[in-house]
This record gives C-alpha cells, structure tokens and sequence, in this order.
C-alpha cells in the first residue's frame, strides 16, 4: 500500500518530507495552491511521475486563489453555469485538462468531479455528462496519456444506505477505460477523530468492492484511519499537514475575504496512540507519566517537538506525523488476514497505552483520547462479519 | 430552583466571593474573567501578585452541567495554576458528586453553589506547582498586561509558598459547613 503526500497551503513541507526524508510515494497536487506555471520548477519530473494532479473542479464557479491561472478550470472558461453551458464546453474543458496532466509528466489522467452540498437526484446522470464521458473521449483522443483516475466524492448517505452504495458502486464500475477511482469521503462529523464504527466500516467495505471489480482506489484526504482503512486493501491512502488535508471540506476551496483566525492548537501524532495529542497535554505526561517520551515515536523531529514552545506552523509538526505514519503503513504485512491480526493487536497497545496515561491521572479530552479506537475494533468485526457472508 | 445560565451561576457566586476578598484585603488578591490561556479560557481566575509578579494562581470553571467536561478543562488549567476548581450548580451536581473519586484523583476542586447562596467544597485540592513554565509565562503576560521575558522569574512557578496565605481562605465559615 502506498502513501500519497495530499497538498495544500505549505506543500513545500510535503515535499522537504519526500525529498530530504524519504518518506511518502508521491503527491496529490493542488491547484488552489500552485500557479499552473510553477509546477514544474517547484516539482522534478521524477517527482511529478510518481505523482496526480487533482484538478479541484469541487465548486467549479469559483476560481478561488491559484485556480484562476489554469486556463481549464471551468469558471475560467465558461460565462455562466447552466448544465446545457457546461455540457457545450465539456469537451474543450476535458482536452485542455487531460493535456496538461500528460505535458506535466504525471501518473494518471484525473477526472475531475463537483461537489454537492445536498446529492441531488440526478447527480450520477450530470457527473457522468459534464465529466465522465467527455474525459473519456478526450483521453482516447491524445497519445500515450496516463492512465485515467475517477475522482468520487462518497456522501455519508451513499455509504448508509445500500442501495445508493450499490448505484454508485454500479456506476463507477461501468467504464473500463478507468484504472482506478481517487475516493474522497465526505463527512460532517464535529470531531477530530471518526468515532461512528457503522460509518467506517461502510467506508471498508466500499473500498473491498471497488478493489473486487480490480480497481485501484486512491483514498484521498485521510487521517489516522488511514491505518484502519489498509485493511480492505486500497492502493494508497494520504498524510496531510493541516487538518483540511485530513479531512475533506470545500472550505479551503473557496474564495473568503482574508481576516485574522485563531490559529488551532499545535498537536504532535504519536502513533502508538493512533492520536494527535495537543500540546498542552505534554506538560501533565511530563510531569506525571515516567518514560512519557516513549509515548512518541522516533523521528528526527521529536526532540524538538517534546521539547520546545510550539505554535501550529512549525513544520517539524507536520514531518514528524509524515514519517511516522508511513513508517506504520511500511511496517504493515502484506498478506491481508495478518494484516488485520497485526491492526488489532496495534489497537489493544494504543488502548493499553490510553490505560496507563490515564493511570496516572492525566486527564485528555475527547478530541485527544482513545475514544475512537473502539470504534475502529468494532469496525474491524462489522467488515469482516460483512465480507465473510 | 436551578441557575437557568452559566452567567447567573458565576455572577452569583463571584458576588459572594468578592465579599469574601473583602474581607481579607490584606492577602494581595486580584481577580479577573476569561483570561485567555493555552488550551482554554478559564471563566475566572484568582492570584495573589507582588511587584507585578504573580505568585498564585487559582483558575475557576463554572458549568451548569457536563461536569465530565468541566474537569477535564479545568485539568488543562493545571498547566499555569496551582489550583484549579470546577464549580456547578448544585442542582445539577449529583453525578459529579458520585464522581468526586475523579476530582480528587485528578487534584481538582469541585465545589457547588446554589441559589440560596450555599457553597459547598466537595474537593480542595492540593496546592501544587504549575506543570508548564512556557504556560504560566504566557498567562502570567496575559493578565498584566506586559510581555514576560523567557529568563525573567515567576515566582509562581517555583513555588507554592503564596499557597500559605490563601490556603487560610478556606477556613472562612462560608467554605465551611457550620
């Protein structure tokens, strides 16, 4: 399984990461992030090879920062956004797309979806006309471009219910001209963690099926259940810095006036907790828990995040979480029944490791302890109890 | 009869330990609200300081219910107090009374009020040092209006010596039963 690195705002950490450390495959560009100019000087060709470029068409009226100098995306080119508009152009938007993936030298040919805040009816029927079809007849048409990657938004409600499950496993699977889907799942929950094991379970499962029909399944936007989702195989799962890399939300997509925000709380991954413990827990580890330090994995940035003031802007935040989930996705058995054996045992240590803190009377809220990972377990079972029917 | 808000629960009760401040002016005492401090604002904080340098710290949290949460929030104030207490309605208090093992495991203070004006101190914690320097430096910058240097002495964090003189607060008659 592989590990993308998803880009965002201070990409240049993802790429410091891959480069200097060694850690991830390759990379999930952004547009919203990158002028389409500065993408080859700032990215090799060795490095754009290994690598996708999502077009970010999620809310395609709105050519929000660095989208307005690709000369594809859809508010660049079209006056208005009636469906007969976008279908008259799809084609052009399609080709211009399509070339510039392969000018760029990158793995896979992206199409390109829109996001919908409320599923209307007909979403399938418009993702398959103002995208899916004209990307796959543009792509017959340009020599030797990468093979084709269908990005997938998945909705909490096509996840629960299984006949909208089916319907969209349906649909992506109708085109053999598809390699494989760039999944993103869409939630709205309000914590930091996925709690809700009926939730990943389905996520599980959805994967399972579209690795069946001999798919790749790219799962963008994960956080730490990327661990969890490895066991129904997908091809790769990501590490973002921020949490909006973590989690997908049009948010960052959308053009805001700037203003001060209150910046989040710095958090530091420990993977022996599948948690990002904020900072204002180490004080109370410190000064409580003996060999506290082994709650955090090695990296070549943990000395310092343990040891000194941290604002949420400091890279080595970031590439400390980068090595050390990849190195937990390396270390995972390739055969599938021992991997699942080996995630359960990865869980029974994190909730032993919670034990002990919380032994020591240090007090983690909800966002920070291990209320998930019973979840995850839970999750596990469904999805095996699912799959072995 | 419950407190209907969050406000009228703390208006309430710091009314009532204002007068007791009152009383004892010669502690050095000062107060203030929503101190903005890493990992939360505490609704209330109480500190004794001299020459500009705090050498106490109580933070106080005020909840109408969710005393699950109020403790663990008070428990983050740990990092820059050296005592910290969650206050609830009583009439909403029962569970959190069940649980004052919790309270006391975790070296927080519970204490509830009502609307009779009856406190009750179900948990006096143990005067301790803050956990975090950097935490208490930033706190400490907060409230006196005034950037703290790295180097510069807090006598707070060293200490728990100002414990002393506060300590003695809590044998006032309205912090215990008659």
């Amino acid at each position: 399984m592989k590990v993308f690195h998803q880009h965002g705002h201070n990409f240049v950490w993802n790429l410091e990461s891959f480069t200097k450390d060694g850690v991830g495959d390759g990379h999930i560009l952004s547009p919203v992030n990158i002028e389409s100019d500065k993408i080859s000087q700032r990215m090799a060709k060795n490095i754009r090879q290994v690598s996708f470029f999502d077009p970010q068409f999620y809310l395609p009226n709105d050519a929000a920062k660095k989208l307005e100098t690709y000369t594809f995306f859809p508010k660049n080119i079209l006056s208005s956004f009636s469906t007969e508009d976008m279908i008259e152009q799809s084609h052009e938007i399609a080709h211009k797309c399509l070339a510039f993936q392969k000018d760029l030298n990158f793995k896979y040919s992206v199409i390109p979806t829109r996001y919908f805040s409320e599923l209307p009816e007909d979403a399938l029927e418009q993702l398959t006309t103002i995208f899916v079809e004209p990307f796959i007849i543009e792509h017959s048409r340009i020599n030797d471009a990468p093979p084709l990657l269908l990005t997938v938004i998945v909705k909490p409600i096509q996840l629960e219910n299984e006949l909208l499950r089916s319907e969209l496993i349906t649909w992506i699977t109708n085109y053999p001209e598809i390699k494989g889907v760039y999944l993103i799942f869409d939630n709205d929950f309000y914590t930091k963690q996925i709690k809700d094991p009926e939730y990943l379970s389905n996520q599980l499962i959805f994967i399972h099926y579209l690795r069946l029909n001999g798919l790749e399944v790219h799962v963008g936007y994960t956080n730490t259940e990327g661990y969890l989702l490895s066991i129904a195989d997908p091809t790769s799962v990501t590490i973002g810095a921020y949490e909006n890399l973590r989690s997908f939300g049009t948010t960052r997509l959308e053009t805001r006036e700037s203003g001060t925000q209150q910046g989040p709380t710095p958090r530091i991954y420990s993977g022996k907790l599948f948690q990002w413990i904020p900072n204002t827990s180490i004080p109370p580890l410190r000064r409580l828990v003996p060999d506290w330090q082994e709650l955090f994995d090695d990296s070549p940035y943990k000395e310092y995040l343990l040891n000194t003031r941290l604002n949420f802007q400091r890279k080595e935040i970031y590439k400390h979480y980068f090595t050390v989930f990849t190195r937990q996705i390396t270390e995972l058995p390739s055969d599938l029944t021992k991997r699942t054996s080996f995630i359960i045992q990865k869980i029974k240590n994190a909730l032993e490791n919670f034990e002990k803190i919380k032994s020591y009377n240090v007090l983690l809220d909800s966002d920070s302890d291990g209320s998930h990972l019973p979840s995850w377990h839970n999750a596990i079972s469904m999805f095996n109890a699912e799959t072995s029917k | 009869m419950a407190f209907k808000t969050e406000y009228q629960l703390s208006k309430s009760f710091l009314l009532k330990v204002n007068y007791l401040f009152n009383s004892m002016m010669d502690f050095g005492l000062n107060s203030q609200s929503e101190v903005r401090a890493p990992g939360g604002i505490p609704d209330y904080v109480i500190y004794r300081s001299i020459d500009n340098t705090i050498h106490y710290l109580i933070a106080i949290e005020f909840k109408l219910k969710n005393w699950n949460r109020a403790l663990k929030q008070a428990f983050r104030y740990k990092n820059f107090a050296n005592e910290v207490y969650v206050i609830l309605d009583k009439d909403q208090s029962n569970s959190a009374v069940d649980n004052v093992g919790l309270f006391k495991k975790a070296n927080v203070g519970l204490i509830t009020y009502d609307v009779n004006d009856e406190i009750e101190v179900l948990n006096f914690p143990t005067p301790d040092k803050p956990f975090s320097n950097e935490f208490s430096r930033i706190v400490a910058s907060k409230i006196n209006s005034a950037i703290v240097r790295e180097d510069e002495d807090l006598p707070f964090v060293r200490t728990i010596r100002g414990g002393y003189k506060l300590s003695k607060l809590r044998e006032h008659k309205m912090l215990t039963k008659q």
